[in-house]
């Protein structure tokens, strides 16, 4: 501790008041003398003109204190409108007053010193207080070697430090051991000094007195503070806490800090960054609790504040780390980080320390914003904190995640076209010769681009070899008591004001990882453009990457890690393996039973044999083998350091909290690529998580990317943040969508045609019934809501209503189970079984060929009709084309079977019974006018011939289909059969009992059917998929809307059925573009299940709203929700 | 309302295999009305007459019968005087599996065998019931002035 010094001023007090003093100065100077009596009414004046509305807190009289403390309670006033407490008197000098200086600026100056300033500010006081202040004066004067007491090195702590640090690192494995920072020579530094009016807490005579010392305290609220350690005690205090007190010299404690104060001071003391050493410079002598205390607190930033790790919670020992780790919080971390961000700008605001130098960059950011952004941060983090602690890992809890923060469809697609600045006339790059395919000329360019991402940083280096990092201030040490030590070995250090870091070594601007974003369309081929960078750009010995001999030892020069999602591994596999020429790239599959492979030996082995290229994973795998790596240290995967690890579907580790996230982002390796044809899925976080996989920098720090990109979103400022998420993806992204042009004006990629068809359904009887009994409910919630004007508040209500509308619109089983049995009765009254008498009506599915048999055995006893009978199953089974006697059509479609032999199309002969019905009648044959009913029709049963050989005919009991869009679907598909043979289909829904539904009647009429959905284990996927591409003939594959929506290669099929709509083509079109990629031949069909007059056929409208709508760029949140509202109105108009 | 496939084909099969004694032809602006003639049939009160019809195919066709009507004047039980038939394939015993041609020649065969038992002009029935030949005569008559083309 330093001797009781007279407070240095703050020059915040000059700068804010630049105005002020310049407008004012010759007025000033007019004023002349030392202002006694009127210089009260002066300055009153002066504030009206600074801020009118103060000036009633003036006039509250007190009795005179010295000079320097008015001036001081005046400018803690000034900032920090404290309740009024003491008379404002100030005063104004002029000319080149040395006293009003000295008292001003706290130092003594030297006579030379003087003299220098007078002539540097030209005799103008207000610049002379100022270069005091900036460093000016500094420059001027040459070496001036009054070391301060307290900035002595203290050699021997620090070493200690060290040693701890190096400890603290070595037990946490999840990083790569960071360079050691050099650590301070001193133990801590005075960086200036601010007042701060505190209040006590308790009252007496003579406690403290004018220059008595205090100090400052933490105390946790529950524990009695006894312990009066000379610097702060640092018990760790309740997140909320921020209660600094104050004791005297004797420990007694007196009093607290404002709260606005201890907020930052709290921070600072309970991180270890800084001590305080504090002097009074008011107080009554005759105290009582909740008096005002003038204190004037010197900051000194402590050494160990320069070493970030031990100054923040992210320390082995803590047991909260353990829970970091495991539990996915790396939001705790985010946070310590803000606080300590959030403390050191206020500090350095109130201490009036400006950057000496800065970057451009960071010029048009304030202190102000940064603190804003935190704040906003803060205010986010206490909204968001229930969700992120239940935060489930995986994809799935990205369901969770609030509506609103979603980037709309619009706003992506102006974000795409900023940011993919595609070249047609990039340079072409032919692959090497061990690649085994042709590549197209884009594809040529794009490996073009990505060998230059990989080796781009040769050049850079050179040339800003001694560019600071663009995210730190260089700040010069001040100097107490006028003192100036230019001596000093670090005379000036560094602060990152957006993590909070704090350095005294030059912050260089770091090597970014190589590599970049592949954000090429689907079907555009990333995956074969990877394969031909593996081939064309192997590892450089001259690339000039520094790495320590451990790093060496581990460095799996040839080999890159893909990881990818379960279901894509083997198409990866056997691509990589295609691309190849043999035995040029060995392709090693690390999932599941592979494990057991020693991965070290084979990639740290020799050359040749089955030394691993490519090693192709899982996100899954990566992270369990990552929280093994970082529980006991052991991961095969994890010990490597590879040439380069490729994410395929990248935005897989979007929720940058997830595990999976986070161990993608531990995988070490000189060359980083993000494959993904989204690089933002529905927030613009999503593409921080690949941002800071990268390791792009300035923006994988997260405070950064807050601050530049979140905060100006989140407030509306959606230009300005798509304007730098531009630059941030401008240099590292590639993208090329289908529609682009090459430079020949041909486009990229030229796929056979694709149709889409609308398929208008008309829903049967009891379908409407149940549809139309859904419909009620759900117009009548939302009806209700609107007149009670809580629509926002029930739309998860109404959401629901309208899902069960729409389920109902596929088959009225999906929601059977919110039917009550009274509204409509949906089981099914069909056993009994009239008309017997002829032979087919025991049984429900006949096989012909078995029946004609039975009819030959015994032909005698067989009378005049069941011969017509005979004739006509002999004209079925030869498939004699006949004309339906109803409407003409030949042959019949679907044909039925009346018991009395006669035929016709299904939906003829349906029609005619319900004709005959609604009209009273008794429904007879068409032809012999037999009575007959749908019970006791028969299909014509097709099936398609088996392994056995001969197709086999049966005639099978009619069952009304309780879905008209599965009727329909089969209908179609009866009709590909016919025209197109051995055509493959994929059927899409969003609901899987649905598909449960196609697949029943699909197996019954005996077609063949694969099918997966989110269930489906990675190997049964990789099994189906295979099956299907491999399979020669007919086959339908059956796919829920999401799990197919992802990466599958479906090109084998030309027939799509979408058998319900999603709210935004977008989602759709990304599944038929499963279908309709590269590599398909065929042209495609589509065909879209719409139900007529139903929500489905508004959702179509909506769809086409959203395409047509102008940007919703800039609107703001009431309008959007207006708009979600307009969306609900249009389904029950 | 686009024509039903089954329309188009029965028009063209009345062209292409037209059915001896019956011409059946649709109105150039409505496909669904056919001005239709039917010759008496041989041995019957109507030989040498040609009778003129008009057919009608409703919306629902072929689900409900066509409607059928004589425009010329016809002296028979079955057939009133505004030219309306009494014929169970035109009423409850249709069956969409008949055909404009079928009706046709049902009507043509009623021609042939009158059913005084169930009429429909009445006075024409107890007069065919009473005195046969008179009732025969007058019809011979009738076919004579109104259903030869030397009548009008």
């Amino acid at each position: 501790m330093g001797p009781v010094t007279p407070p240095p001023k703050r020059r915040r007090f000059f700068k804010e008041e630049d105005a002020f003093m310049s407008g004012t100065a010759t007025d000033l100077a007019a004023h002349g003398q030392a202002l006694s009596d009127d210089k009260k009414q002066n300055i009153t004046s002066s504030e009206d003109f600074r801020s009118p509305s103060r000036s009633s807190t003036r006039e509250t009289p007190s009795s005179s204190p010295p000079l320097l403390s008015e001036i001081e309670i005046l400018e803690t006033e000034r900032k920090d409108e404290p309740e009024p407490m003491a008379d404002t008197n100030a005063t104004v000098s002029e000319g080149f007053d040395e006293v009003l200086l000295e008292s001003i600026t706290g130092q003594k100056l030297e006579p030379e010193t003087l003299a220098v300033l007078r002539d540097i500010s030209n005799g103008d006081m207000t610049r002379a207080i100022n270069f005091v202040f900036d460093g000016t004066l500094e420059k001027h004067l040459h070496p001036k070697t009054r070391q301060n007491a307290k900035t002595q090195p203290s050699v021997l702590a620090n070493l200690m430090h060290v040693d701890a640090v190096h400890l603290v690192e070595n037990a946490n494995p999840v990083e790569p051991p960071p360079k050691t920072k050099p650590l301070p020579m001193w133990r801590e530094r005075y960086v200036g000094s601010f007042q701060v009016e505190g209040w006590a807490t308790r009252s007496g005579r003579n406690l403290l007195k004018f220059g008595d010392e205090i100090s400052l305290k933490r105390v946790a609220r529950q524990v009695n503070g006894n312990g009066t350690k000379r610097f702060g005690s640092t018990i760790k205090a309740k997140e909320n806490d921020i209660f600094v007190r104050f004791t005297n010299m004797r420990g007694d404690e007196i009093g607290r800090l404002p709260a606005d104060k201890a907020r930052f001071v709290s921070t600072l003391l309970d991180l270890k960054i800084c001590i305080f050493t504090g002097t009074v410079i008011y107080v009554d002598s005759n105290l009582h609790t909740g008096d005002s205390i003038v204190l004037q607190l010197k900051c000194y930033l402590s050494s160990s504040a320069f070493n970030i790790d031990s100054g923040h919670v992210k320390s082995a020992t803590s047991p909260q780390y353990n829970n970091f780790v495991y539990k996915g919080k790396e939001t705790s971390d985010e946070r310590h980080l803000r606080l300590r961000q959030m403390a050191l700008i206020k500090l350095f605001m109130d201490i009036g320390l400006e950057p000496y130098c800065t970057n451009d960059l960071l010029k048009q950011h304030t202190a102000k914003g940064q603190l804003e952004a935190a704040a906003m941060a803060e205010q986010f983090d206490i909204k968001v904190t229930p969700n992120e602690s239940s935060d489930s890992e995986g994809p799935e809890s990205e369901n969770s995640v609030d509506e609103d923060k979603d980037l709309e469809q619009d706003q992506l697609d102006s974000l795409y076209r900023k940011a993919q600045a595609y070249d047609a006339d990039m340079r072409e790059v032919e692959p090497s010769d061990t690649f085994n395919m042709e590549l197209r000329p884009y594809q040529k360019q794009g490996l073009g681009w990505m060998i230059s991402k990989e080796t781009f940083e040769k050049k850079a280096n050179e040339k800003q070899i001694d560019s600071m990092h663009p995210l730190w201030e260089e700040y010069r040490w001040p100097v107490p008591d006028g003192e100036v030590s230019a001596d000093e070995p670090h005379d000036r250090f560094y602060v990152n004001p957006y993590s909070g870091e704090l350095s005294v070594e030059f912050p260089k601007i770091q090597q970014s990882s190589l590599g970049g974003i592949l954000a090429d369309e689907m079907g555009l081929g990333k995956t074969i453009s990877t394969m031909s960078l593996i081939h064309s750009s192997p590892f450089d010995p001259s690339c000039g990457l520094e790495r320590t001999s451990v790093e060496l030892s581990r460095f799996a020069s040839s080999t890159t890690l893909v990881i990818a999602p379960m279901s894509l591994l083997t198409q990866w596999e056997s691509e990589a393996k295609a691309a190849s020429k043999p035995g040029t790239v060995e392709v090693l599959v690390y999932y599941g039973d592979e494990r057991s492979i020693d991965l070290e030996a084979l990639c740290l082995g020799p050359e040749g044999g089955r030394k691993p290229k490519a090693i192709i994973t899982s996100y899954g795998t990566v992270a369990s083998e990552w929280q093994k790596y970082v529980k006991n240290g052991v991961s095969k995967l994890f010990q490597l350091h590879y040439l380069r690890v490729v994410l395929d579907e990248a935005h897989t580790i979007r929720n940058r909290a997830s595990i999976t996230s986070r161990s993608c982002c531990a995988v070490r390796a000189d060359r980083k690529w993000a494959l993904t044809g989204t690089p933002i899925v529905n927030r613009l976080e999503d593409l921080y998580s690949l941002v800071k996989f990268l390791g792009v920098e300035p923006w994988s720090h997260f405070s950064f990317w807050r601050t530049f990109i979140t905060v100006p979103y989140e407030s509306k400022d959606f230009l300005r943040a798509l304007d730098v998420v531009q630059t941030v993806l401008e240099p590292i992204i590639l993208r090329r969508t289908k529609s682009m042009k090459q430079k020949d004006g041909s486009p990229l990629i030229v796929l056979p045609p694709k149709n889409v068809h609308i398929e208008d359904i008309q829903l049967t009887d009891t379908e409407r019934e149940v549809y139309d009994l859904f419909y009620r409910r759900a117009k009548q919630t939302f009806t209700a809501s609107v007149a009670a004007g809580t629509v926002m508040k029930s739309y998860t209500t109404i959401f629901a209503q309208i899902l069960r509308l729409r389920q109902s619109c596929d088959h009225p089983g999906l929601v059977q189970s919110a039917v009550k049995k009274d509204e409509i009765d949906l089981e099914d009254n069909n056993d009994e079984k009239s008309d017997k008498g002829t032979l087919l009506d025991r049984e429900d599915d006949v096989n012909l060929q078995q029946l004609i048999d039975k009819f030959n055995s015994a032909e005698e006893e067989k009378n005049a009709k069941d011969c017509y009978g005979y004739e006509v199953m002999q004209q079925i089974l030869k498939e004699t084309e006949r004309e339906c006697l109803i409407c003409s059509t030949e042959p019949i479609t679907e044909q039925v079977v009346t018991p009395c032999w006669h035929m016709s199309c299904r939906n003829c002969l349906l029609e005619h019974i319900k004709y005959q019905r609604d009209h009273g009648r008794t429904p007879r044959c068409h032809s012999c006018r037999t009575e007959i009913s749908e019970k006791n029709i028969f299909e014509v049963v097709h099936h398609h011939a088996n392994e056995s050989g001969k197709p086999e005919i049966a005639l099978r009991r009619y069952k009304p289909q309780s879905s008209a869009k599965i009727s329909r679907l089969l209908s179609q598909l009866r009709t590909i059969r016919q025209e197109e043979p051995n055509t493959k289909s994929v059927v899409f829904s969003q609901f899987t009992s649905f598909l449960d539904y196609i697949q029943d009647s699909l197996h019954r009429d005996r077609y063949k059917c694969l099918r997966i959905d989110g269930t489906t284990v990675q190997r049964e996927r990789a099994r189906v998929l295979e099956q299907f591409k491999n399979e020669n003939g007919e086959v339908i594959l059956l796919l829920s809307l999401k799990t197919g929506g992802v990466g599958l290669n479906l090109v084998s099929a030309n027939k799509v059925f979408m058998m319900d709509p999603w709210w935004s083509f977008a989602v759709e079109s990304q599944a038929i573009d499963r279908i309709h990629r590269m590599g398909q031949t065929q042209s495609v069909s589509v065909y879209r299940f719409i139900v007529k007059g139903s929500v489905e056929e508004r959702m179509l409208k909506i769809q086409d709203r959203k395409k047509f709508l102008a940007s919703s760029l800039g609107m703001s949140e009431d309008q959007k929700k207006m708009q979600k509202i307009e969306e609900i109105k249009l389904l029950f108009d | 309302m686009a024509l039903p496939k089954r329309i188009i084909k029965e028009t063209e099969r009345l062209v292409s295999d037209p059915v001896p004694g019956i011409t059946a032809v649709p109105h150039d602006d409505n496909l669904r009305y056919f001005d239709v003639t039917v010759d008496g049939p041989s041995q019957s009160p109507y030989e040498g007459g040609v009778f003129k019809l008009e057919l009608f195919l409703p919306e629902e066709y072929p689900m409900v019968a066509p409607k059928v009507r004589f425009l010329t004047k016809i002296y028979h039980p079955n057939i009133d005087k505004l030219g309306r038939i009494c014929l169970d394939v035109l009423k409850t015993n249709w069956s969409p599996a008949l055909q404009i041609r079928t009706i046709l020649l049902s009507v043509q065969a009623l021609l042939g065998a009158p059913n005084p038992d169930d009429p429909l002009a009445n006075d024409v029935a107890q007069r065919w019931k009473e005195d046969e030949r008179a009732a025969i005569s007058t019809a011979r008559e009738w076919t004579k002035n109104y259903a030869q083309d030397d009548a009008e």
